[in-house]
Order: structure tokens, then sequence, then C-alpha cells
């Protein structure tokens, strides 16, 4: 996914790379590259253009130009040109303005633009360069600084008092006449100033016909008392005509200001010289109009720049077409204006405009790209050269502006970092929605184990690992009655029979402690009251370290089970009881008869009543393995504990076996003074077992081996016969219940209890039976019980 | 003087055997099929001993055990339990009985229990001090 992305990604920057080459070959600006050591590698038509020449790729150095001078005219020696000067500080140089000539002997002003270029380790690799072609502007500038300097110098040389004023009649020029008329300071006669020397009885009707023939672009002429430096009062001429710019637009007023208190005495010669003279300032007026015609056309003739004067307050007083064609007006619709409005509102707010008038005024020049506003309210990305006008004294008195519109460039870097932009967001947006995903897969899981046990026709709950009930299903409310609060407590202990309850609530506790699965039957109390058994099995959830994170619990209904079962082992109680009853009288009636063939010294029948009387003992044992079954399927099979001497009960019970069979030696060895602590009884029933085992199931042999060993915190006892021996895979299921050995049945009586019913009463004293047998060489019994007499 | 044992079994059987085999060795027996004909029979007989069934009809054993214990005419008298349940001995300490014989019995171990009893002071003080520790065994 990310590499597909990636691939067209790096297609995108081969096409736009192609693009930008063609654009940067066509772009009106020079351009051109050189690599680390200065020789050139590349170069547009355009700079072909401006130097005059085709340098040659990796030979010319530095720059294309057949020679470079300064402004001052000197020459700069060709590896100091600012391109030089970038490759070897390795950075962008602010260069000034240079003078390049062409092998043909013209030459060009030039502000050239380098900037070296290095890798992602800061290595230089070349720098490229830019040159903009400032020639036009150059001469535009020079020609209005000299036809304004001309016109001043005329003015202040004239005889009469010369002034100039904007279109809305605020004086900006008087001639140094009228501080010489007036005796004050020509600033103070600026704007409406010169008003204030107008008598009072006249000075409104003054100002009302002066306003008049501003607002209607009127001539006017008028004759008023004025406040000379001579002679108190003297009369005055006003002569104003109105200036118009190349498009008929007004741009001005200009005029005299003369005494004529002598032609009010009748001197007719000075009124017409004076008139001479008006008309002889009118004509070199025009003159310098349409001397500033021309440069204003030249202007107005470049389309794909925007060129505009501004004047000192940045109010646009020029504009051309290539500033029409990029921003969208026309100059009867923006002349006049602040170039404020090209700026988006932000720029504005945060003062741009003015700063960059204030750089350039500081600095001669501003540089500046972003995105200016067109007419029509569009945006475009404009790189600005703000360059400061200056007159001869050095006094600042305009700004060109000169705008190009490198949108395409710029919609091209902006939509490369878009799509990176956009491909990074989808990617972080795709990482999220798949770990979202993850997470709602496990919540999905979690729920829907819930809803499971919510909607089971079973009792199931969740419990902490420290055993509290997190979670009951709604069966498990409703059977009990009880609420989902009072399971996150103890208080569903109380629904525990009273009988069942400690064993249960110790039994609960050990599980959690142990972390083992817990199966035990109680009496939980139903909604209606009624105490039904049930079967809680209690099974760990462990989590990705195998601990366990909860518990899930059933309550299985095991009632009819439990009664049933109850009921047989009544039944088994008392069948025993019964079945004993008879055999009772009969044991002893043969034991009676067996005393009393001994008396009177009848072998025979004594030894047919001994047999019978064997008989009735095998039966008993018989009856009494079957309530122990019973026993220990309920659990109810309880130790008598005590401590007693292992090796003496072993002897007792060997001498118990010897009576029943003689054909067998029973020999013993392994320690003596052994004491445990066990149920002796049940304990002489395992031996009795194993002992009766190795002898019924080695009726070829004669010898039993028994061995009493202490080994590890626990003793063990071995019976060791030479009999048939068991086969491996019958090894294993030897210890369970009624199992047998198949084929022997026919051969071998008995239930086939008796090693269950040894196994359970070892495991119950915490010990442990097994057995080690080869077929046809015999069996070795073992069982361990642990050594301790706590 | 002869001892005499009461014996209470219901099966005659056993209580045929019983009465053999204790006559045989110089004691008296009388004997009931059921508590209730005991306790007619008792008081008249003033045994030695009684040889108690737990299992017998009607009232049963245990209930002729609290009974004879909270009379003071019959509390001084000793009582083997006799029965076939597996739980005798447990029954006979939580009873109080001086001592047990599970069914079936070999003869010898009847006759040694009955007259191990027998040799006990018969005062019912000592008795008391008996019954509240475990029964022999």
């Amino acid at each position: 996914m990310k590499n597909v992305s990636l691939e067209t990604e790096e297609q995108i920057i081969v096409t736009t790379g192609s693009r930008f080459d063609r654009i940067i070959e066509k772009l009106p600006v020079a351009v051109y590259t050189c690599d680390a050591q200065g020789l050139i590698t590349y170069y547009n038509q355009a700079a072909a253009v401006l130097w005059g020449r085709k340098p040659t790729l990796g030979r010319d150095r530095w720059c294309g130009s057949w020679r470079i001078y300064r402004l001052d005219g000197s020459l700069v020696p060709l590896d100091l040109c600012p391109m030089g000067l970038a490759i070897k500080a390795s950075r962008e140089i602010l260069a000034e303005e240079i003078i390049i000539e062409r092998p043909d002997g013209t030459r060009r002003f030039v502000l050239p633009h380098p900037e070296a270029i290095l890798d992602a380790k800061g290595d230089l690799v070349g720098a490229v360069n830019t040159l903009v072609d400032i020639t036009l502007y150059k001469q535009v500038q020079r020609a209005l600084g000299e036809s304004e300097n001309r016109f001043i110098q005329l003015a202040n040389h004239a005889p009469i008092v010369v002034w100039m004023g904007d279109e809305k009649g605020q004086l900006h020029y008087l001639s140094a006449k009228w501080t010489e008329m007036t005796g004050q300071p020509t600033d103070s006669g600026l704007g409406q100033g010169w008003l204030e020397c107008v008598h009072p009885t006249e000075r409104a009707e003054v100002s009302k016909q002066w306003s008049d023939a501003v607002r209607d672009h009127r001539t006017l002429q008028i004759k008023f008392r004025y406040r000379t430096k001579k002679n108190g009062y003297g009369m005055v001429r006003l002569v104003a005509n109105p200036r118009y710019d190349s498009v008929s637009h007004l741009i001005g007023f200009i005029g005299v200001l003369d005494d004529v208190t002598q032609l009010e005495e009748g001197n007719a010669q000075k009124e017409h010289e004076i008139y001479a003279r008006t008309e002889d300032l009118r004509w070199k007026n025009e003159q310098l109009r349409r001397s500033d015609e021309r440069y204003h056309r030249m202007i107005e003739e470049v389309q794909d720049y925007a060129i505009i004067l501004l004047n000192e307050k940045g109010i646009i007083e020029n504009w051309n077409k290539g500033a029409e064609k990029i921003k969208g007006y026309n100059s009867k619709e923006i002349i006049g204006k602040s170039f404020h409005v090209f700026y988006p509102p932000a720029d504005r707010e945060k003062g741009l405009p003015d700063q960059l008038l204030a750089e350039a005024a500081a600095n001669g020049r501003a540089i500046h790209e972003g995105w200016r506003i067109r007419k029509d309210g569009t945006k475009f990305w404009g790189s600005v050269v703000i360059t400061a006008l200056h007159d001869v004294d050095g006094q600042i008195i305009g700004y060109s502006k000169v705008t190009r519109d490198l949108t395409d460039r710029k919609i091209s870097d902006d939509t490369l970092k878009a799509y990176a932009q956009a491909l990074d967001d989808k990617i972080k947006e795709l990482s999220e929605a798949n770990s979202e995903l993850l997470m709602a897969r496990g919540q999905l899981a979690d729920d829907r184990t819930r809803f499971i046990l919510e909607s089971m026709p079973h009792l199931v709950a969740l419990a902490s690992p420290q055993g509290v009930l997190t979670f009951s299903n709604q069966y498990l409310l409703e059977y009990t009655g009880l609420a989902a609060a009072q399971f996150r407590t103890i208080e569903w202990f109380d629904a525990i029979h009273p009988e069942d309850q400690p064993h249960f609530v110790s039994s609960w506790q050990n599980t959690q402690l142990a972390g083992i699965d817990l199966k035990i039957e109680f009496r939980l109390r139903r909604a209606d009251g009624e105490y039904v058994w049930h079967l809680a099995i209690a099974k760990p959830i462990r989590g990705e370290n195998g601990e366990i994170s909860s518990w899930i619990v059933t309550l299985t209904n095991i009632h009819d089970k439990r009664i049933i079962e109850e009921k047989k082992d009544e039944f088994v109680g008392i069948a025993s009881h019964e079945l004993k009853t008879p055999l009772t009288s009969a044991k002893a009636f043969i034991e009676l008869l067996e005393n009393i063939l001994e008396n009177q010294g009848n072998l025979e029948l004594y030894h047919y009543a001994k047999k019978a009387n064997l008989a009735i003992d095998k039966l008993h044992d018989l009856i009494s393995e079957l309530l122990d079954i019973t026993k220990i399927q309920h659990g109810k099979l309880q130790l008598k504990m005590s401590e007693f001497n292992l090796h003496d009960l072993v002897m007792e019970t060997v001498d118990l076996m010897q009576v029943s069979s003689k054909k067998h030696g029973i020999y013993l060895s392994g320690q003596t003074g052994l004491i445990v602590r066990a149920d002796r009884d049940r304990i002489q029933q395992v031996l009795v077992n194993l002992l009766g085992n190795a002898i019924k199931y080695s009726p070829d042999a004669t010898r039993i081996d028994l061995s009493i060993s202490c080994a590890e915190g626990e003793v063990i006892v071995g019976v060791k016969d030479y009999g048939i021996g068991i086969q491996a895979n019958d090894l294993k299921n030897i210890f369970d219940r009624f199992y047998r050995v198949e084929d022997r049945s026919s051969i071998f009586q008995g239930l086939g209890i008796g090693l269950y019913i040894s196994s359970e009463i070892i495991h119950r004293h915490a010990g442990r039976i097994w057995a080690k047998s080869t077929r046809g060489e015999g069996s070795n019994f073992f069982f361990a019980i642990p050594d301790n007499l706590i | 003087m002869k001892k005499c044992v009461f014996i209470c079994e219901d099966d005659e059987d056993v209580l045929e055997i019983c009465k053999l085999i204790l006559e045989k060795h110089d004691f008296t027996v009388a004997y009931a099929l059921t508590c209730e004909s005991m306790f007619n029979r008792i008081s008249v007989v003033q045994p030695d001993l009684i040889l108690l069934d737990l299992w017998v009809p009607k009232m049963g054993g245990e209930a002729s055990m609290k009974k004879l214990r909270a009379d003071a005419a019959t509390r001084h008298i000793p009582v083997i339990i006799f029965s076939a349940n597996n739980e005798i001995e447990k029954a006979a300490a939580r009873l109080g009985a001086d001592d047990f014989v599970t069914k079936p019995f070999k003869i010898k171990e009847l006759l040694t229990k009955i007259r191990n009893c027998l040799k006990v002071e018969n005062s019912p003080e000592t008795r008391d001090q008996l019954n509240s520790s475990p029964g022999p065994r």
C-alpha cells in the first residue's frame, strides 16, 4: 500500500520536474546554474538573450556575461561576480545591481540573485542565479528624475511664484519666489497653507472659488489681496490650470501667483508679459508632460510584469498593461488608491505592505514573495521587487514596484506538498483506523462472550482474580432472585445452604489462592426459597502472560442426580446392613461349629468349617468395599489420623495374610523404627489389598518381598511379586475404578475395586501410589505417604 | 452368680446364636425383638449389660440409647452397641456407649468385650466419666 503510493509520488516528481524544466526554459527571467567549481551547467533562453551570447557549458565560469561593471562604472573581475561570491560563500547573496556588457557593447542593468545549492549533508553542489533585467526601470527612473529636476530648476528661476497642486487642490510644490514674496518658508504655504496669506475679508471667497475650480477641473484666474513681505497687503493674481496625464486623467493643478499690484495700477504691458510667461510655462509643462508620457508608454508596453509607480506614501500613480493583466484592475480604477489592496487581509493587518515600503526606503529595495489578491478576489503568488526612487537630494519621491505572477510554480510546489501531506494524513488515518478496528474486534469478542453468557439457559458468572463475581448472567439472577449488586459482594454466599457454606467458602478462597480449577457440590437457594444441589465449576481464564485475568464459573443443577445418589447410598447402606445380618449368624454358627469340631478332634470337618468361615469373611470384605466406594464417590471417606509404627503395622498385616495364604513366604526388609501419622486401619486396608493381589496374581510363585524405605520426605512401602505381571498399556489404568486386566477375569475372582480404593486412601493421605511391572516376571507396587508427624 | 446380658436384636438368627454363645459361656440371656418390648422387660430383668442393635424396629437403637441414658433406673447399665453399620464406632462415641461390636463378629471378640465391660466398676459416677472419653478401641 505504502510502496505503491511512494512510486506514484516519484512519478509525480519526475513529471513535475520536466514541467519545471520547460517553465524555466521559457521564463522571461534569466536563470542559470553552476556546479561547485563555478562551471556553468545550465542557462535558459532569457539568460542567453540577456548576455547576448551563449556560454559553453562546463567551460565558462561564474557568469555568461562578457563584462560586469559596478554602478560606479568600475569593472568587476569575473570571479568576484555575485554568482562567484555565492559559490565561494556557499550561501545566498543579496547582491546589488550590476551592469553587464554584451559582446556588441550594449549594457544592461541587472539585479542578480544567486543562491548556493546544498545537498542533504549541507555540502555545496552548485548554485542557481536569477538575473532580472532592470535596465528599463533604471532608464525610467533616471528620465523621471531628470525631467522633474529640470522643471524645478526652471520654476525656481522664474520671476513669479510657480506652484503645483494635486487633484484635491493641495499644493505640493511652491517655487522659491513665494518665500521672497511672503517672507515665509515654502513649507508653510503647501497644502492649503497659502490661503493664510489671503486678506481675511476675501479668504472665504478665494477658498470657495479655488475648491470649486478643483472640483470642476476648471482653469481659474482670480485676483485678491495678499499679504506680502514688503508692504502689507498687495494685489496678487492666481492662475491655476488643471494637469492631465496621458489618458486625460486629472493629476493635479499647476499655476502661478503673481504680484500684480503694479499692473492694477494700469500697466497693461506687464499684464501682457505675465500672460506670455504663463503661456510659456504652460508650453514647458506640456513638453514635460510629453517626455513623461514617453516613459509611461515604455512601461506600459511591458505585459509580463506588473510595473507600478507608487508615491512615497504607497499611493498608485502609474499602472501598466502587465499590472492590468496580472491584477485585473484597469488604470482608472486603481490609480490614486493604495497598493495595500493587493495584499490579503491578514498581511494587511500585520502591516506587511508598509514594512516592505520601509524596507525599500531603508535598503533601496525590498523583495518579497507571497499571495496577492486580484480584482476578482482570486489569489495569485506574486514575486515582488519594490525599489525606492530618489530625487537629486536623495529624498524618496516614490517607489517602483515590479510584480511577477508565479502562481503556477507555487501551485506545483504546493500541490506536491499537499499531496505528500495528504498521503501522510491518509497513512495516519489508516493506522488509527486499524488500531480502532483491533480494539473494536476485542470489544466485539468481549461483547459476544457476554452476550452468549447472558442468553445461555445456564447459570454462569465471571469472577475477578480475587474471586469477586463481576458478572452474573440473567438466568442466574432470575434463578436466585438476587440482584447483580448482591453477587458483586459476599452477600450471595447467603444463598448457599448453611451446612455447605463453610466448606464452599474455604474451597472458593483456596481456589483463587492456588489458581486451580474448582469443582464443588453445594446447595444453592432458589428464588422460591428451596435449596437445590448444584455443581459449581470454576476455571481460570489466563491472559497472554499466563496470569489469571478472570474466572468463569458455571453452576449445574445436579439435584436429581444427587438425590438419586443419596437414595442409592441409602440403598447400599441398607443392603449391606441386610446382607451382613445373615452373615453375622452364619459366621458365628460356623465358628461355633469350628470350635466344636476342633475340640472333638475331627480335623477334616474342622477344615471344612474353617473354609466356610473364610468364605464368609471374603463376602464381608466385598460388602465393605461396596460401601467404601460409595463413600469415596461422595468424598465421605474420612480418615482417623494417629501416629503409629509403620513396621509394626506391616508385621501385623503380614501375620494376618500368612494365616490365609501359607503357600507364599512374605519377606520384609528395610527400616523398622518409622513412626507415621496416618489412618492405621485404612493403611492396613491398602497393605491387605496389595499383598492380596500379590498372592492372587502369582499363583505359581512362593515368595513376596515387602520393603519399607524413607526418601525425600516420604515413607515408601513396596510389594513385589513374581507372578504374571501387567502389560504396559494396562499399567496406567489399574488404579481406575473397576478396572481389571481383562483376560484374567475368568481366572481370578473379585470386583477389581481394591486398587481403586487403595489409590483413593493413599491420595487422601496426600501420598502417591504406582506400579512397575514386566509381563511374565511379576509386578512391583508402591505407595508413599508424607513423612511428617504434624 | 451369673451375669445377665440383655440382647435387643430383631434378627432371630443373630439373636439365637448370641444367646447360644453367651449361655455356653455362663451368662444368662434376656432379649427383646423391639426396643419398646426391651423397655418393658429391663425393669423386670435388671440386666448387667445390654447388647443393643442400632437398627431395630420402631424407636430404633439411637433413640433407645438416649432413653436408657436419660432414665436414672437404667443409666448405670453398660451398653454395647451391636450393628452391621459401618458408622458404628462413631455412633458408639456419640451415644456414649461403653463399647461396640461390629457384625459379623468373631465369638472371641464378642466375649472379650462383654467381659471387659462387666469388669468395670458399675457405679453410675464411674461410667459417666468413661462415657465422656472416647470408647476403648
